[in-house]
């Protein structure tokens, strides 16, 4: 299981309208341990991402399945996202972050929301998969 | 006469059984219908990226823009978990021939608060 790892601002954009998490458009980032990401980034360009050749989908998007209150409580639902290298190996990564790609407000573009660590580190061979299994919630607010 | 089926293996030694081929087959035919919705769907992101880094929240132009995504990302998230349940199952069996280092990674849930 990989933790949740949120970046603190992300708790700030959500409040500043740099979200609008239901039609937005979430994506996925990956770096390297030596590229680790902290949680004081910001945006994706406090990021080094590792190269993306023939990694699919490009770009990785991801798909919100819900972005709802019950009972006051938020939660987002994400679906899978499978991660497939297609022509040739993908280069190693450990850390996937999600982010952004739509939000923005002036001077805070492609904002981060959370990144997950797999725990080592993975390099796809061609035709391989990773599946991001976003369960039940990948985040929930309040209750 | 009996079809005859081999099993064949990757380069790097993995076994590609007849299963796990007609899984991948699946596979390869939603990752196709993703590919068709995602692609009608770009205009429509597009212009909505576009708004949106104007620094709209809301407009009014945004109204069916969003009507568009909410109902394409209903039939995305099918298909990237029916995508998610065949590549689980292909990276499960991968997993057993070892020899692939590939597995799910499961996101726990947050709280960003």
């Amino acid at each position: 299981m990989a933790t949740f790892n949120k970046f603190f601002d992300f708790t700030d954009a959500i409040h500043e309208a740099a979200h609008k998490l239901a039609t937005d458009q979430l994506e996925t980032a990956l770096c390297t341990q030596a590229n680790i990401p902290v949680n004081t980034n910001r945006v994706l360009a406090d990021l080094t991402q590792i190269a993306y050749t023939n990694l699919t989908p490009a770009p990785p998007n991801i798909t919100t399945t819900s972005s709802t209150q019950t009972a006051g409580q938020y939660s987002m639902v994400n679906a899978d996202l499978v991660l497939t290298a297609s022509g040739g190996p993908v280069a190693t990564f450990r850390h996937v972050i999600m982010f952004n790609e739509t939000g923005a407000v002036t001077g805070f573009v492609d904002p981060l929301c959370a990144h997950w660590d797999f725990g080592s580190d993975l390099t796809l061979a061609d035709t391989e998969t990773l599946t991001l299994d976003f369960t039940t919630n990948t985040w929930t607010v309040g209750a | 006469m009996a079809k005859v089926i081999k099993d064949v293996f990757t380069s790097r030694g993995i076994l590609i059984s007849p299963t796990v081929r007609g899984l991948q087959l699946e596979f390869h035919a939603l990752a196709k219908k993703k590919a068709i919705v995602e692609k009608a769907l770009a205009p429509a992101r597009a212009e909505y990226k576009k708004l949106r880094r104007k620094g709209f929240a809301y407009c009014p132009e945004m109204v069916p823009l969003m009507d568009k995504i909410l109902a394409a990302n209903e039939v995305l998230s099918d298909l990237c978990n029916g995508m998610g349940g065949l590549a689980r199952a292909i990276e499960f069996i991968h997993a057993k021939a070892a020899g692939s280092n590939a597995r799910p990674m499961v996101a726990t849930t947050g709280k960003p608060e």
